[in-house]
Order: structure tokens, then C-alpha cells, then sequence
């Protein structure tokens, strides 16, 4: 008897993983590198030491976060390993996370720039166009996303 | 003034974040990691078995 794929558990432990790692890489490049994006830069604005160091402090508890989220996907993942019904297909896999890191951006920019409004993406004169820019990219990912995990629905489950 | 572990910095960076505020802020950071845990929840369901624990691995038992 042929089971019915069950995508879903390689789709969901992808996208955790590829949250985790969009956050990873915002909060290296963003915040640390390039030192924009700062959590609440809109409510306390890093303009003193101490004021950058209130920042970097939920910076981190943000990214204490996003790690836990990584290790859940990780966790999905391993468990997704042990299931024979899973369609195991690169497009799937590399699809879901470029869905969970658009999503990412997606989420993260409607909540935090535009709904409550804790910080943009590079504040200043032009911040609604970063923050536009970053939408920008989380949808396109999504949608890439989105399009390789569509292009994988007939995959090979493992042992068929 | 000086970065340190224990110096008036980081004491002054100790109150302004611990404050009253801070499980708000906490809340807020929290918020858009919760609304993608629940969208993760929902992809898990892409396919799944409609009994629980009826997946191969017990079906080969």
C-alpha cells in the first residue's frame, strides 16, 4: 500500500530552520555589522553608550529567541528523518527555507516597523523605504518558497 | 565611561532595561516570533496523517 505523502513535516522543520537563520543573518549583518535594525530603537534611540547597550541587550534576547527557533527546527527536522511517508526532496527542503526566512522578514517587518512601531530597518529620513526594501524581500523569498515546495509536491518518499 | 560588567554603565543599562517596562518590551520582541510559530504549526499540517501516530515508523513495528 502507497501512503500519502506527509510534506508537511519536512515543510514545517525547513521553515523554523530558515527563520532561525534569517534572524541569525539580520542580527549579524543588520544589527551588528552594519549596527542598524536595533530591537527598540524607536522607543530608546542608541545615540549614547548606554542607550546602545539597552539595545544590544534585547538585541540579544531577541536573537535567544530566534536560536530556540532554530533549535525546534532542528528538532522537527530530526523527527521528519525518522518518518517513511516524507517526500525527502532538496526543492522541498531548500524551498522551505527560503519560505521561513521571507516569512521572517515578512512578520517580523509588519509587527515591528509598521504595527507597533518598536524600529525601522535604517532609521532616518528614508526608513519607510528600507522597511518597504525589507517587506520586499520577505515576500519574494516567500514566494520562491513557496514555488520550489509546489514544484517538489510530487516527491519520493523515503524508501518508496 | 567605560564599558564593563559591573561599572556605572552597565548599572545604569541594568535599570533602564529591568524596569517596570521590561516584560513589555519583552511581550513585544516575543510577538512576531509567536504569530511564526503558529504559521509553523499550520504548515506541519500540509499532509498530515488524519489519525495521530499512524505514520510508518509505527505502521513497520
Amino acid at each position: 500500500m502507497i501512503e500519502k505523502p506527509y510534506p508537511g513535516a519536512l515543510v514545517a522543520a525547513g521553515a523554523l530552520l530558515g527563520m532561525g537563520l534569517g534572524g541569525f543573518l539580520d542580527g549579524i549583518v543588520l544589527h551588528q555589522i552594519l549596527q542598524w535594525h536595533n530591537m527598540l530603537s524607536s522607543v530608546v534611540t542608541p545615540d549614547t553608550l548606554v542607550r546602545v547597550k539597552f539595545n544590544m541587550l534585547f538585541d540579544g534576547l531577541f536573537h535567544a529567541m530566534t536560536w530556540a527557533m532554530t533549535a525546534v527546527g532542528l528538532a522537527l527536522l530530526w523527527r521528519a528523518s525518522q518518518r517513511a511517508d516524507v517526500p525527502w526532496t532538496t526543492r522541498t527542503f531548500v524551498g522551505s527555507l527560503s519560505l521561513g526566512w521571507g516569512l521572517f522578514n515578512v512578520v517580523e517587518g509588519l509587527i515591528d516597523h509598521h504595527l507597533l512601531g518598536l524600529h525601522h530597518v535604517h532609521p532616518g529620513n528614508d526608513q519607510l523605504a528600507w522597511d518597504l526594501g525589507f517587506l520586499v524581500l520577505g515576500v519574494a523569498l516567500t514566494g520562491a518558497g513557496l514555488g520550489l515546495i509546489r514544484r517538489a509536491s510530487v516527491g519520493r518518499p523515503r524508501g518508496a | 565611561m567605560l564599558a564593563c560588567p559591573d561599572c556605572d554603565t552597565s548599572r545604569l543599562v541594568r535599570a533602564a532595561a529591568f524596569d517596570e517596562r521590561f516584560w513589555t518590551n519583552l511581550a513585544a520582541l516575543a510577538l512576531p516570533l509567536l504569530v511564526l510559530a503558529v504559521l509553523c504549526s499550520l504548515l506541519n499540517r500540509i499532509g498530515a496523517p488524519r489519525t495521530p501516530r499512524t505514520g510508518a515508523r509505527r505502521r513497520d513495528d
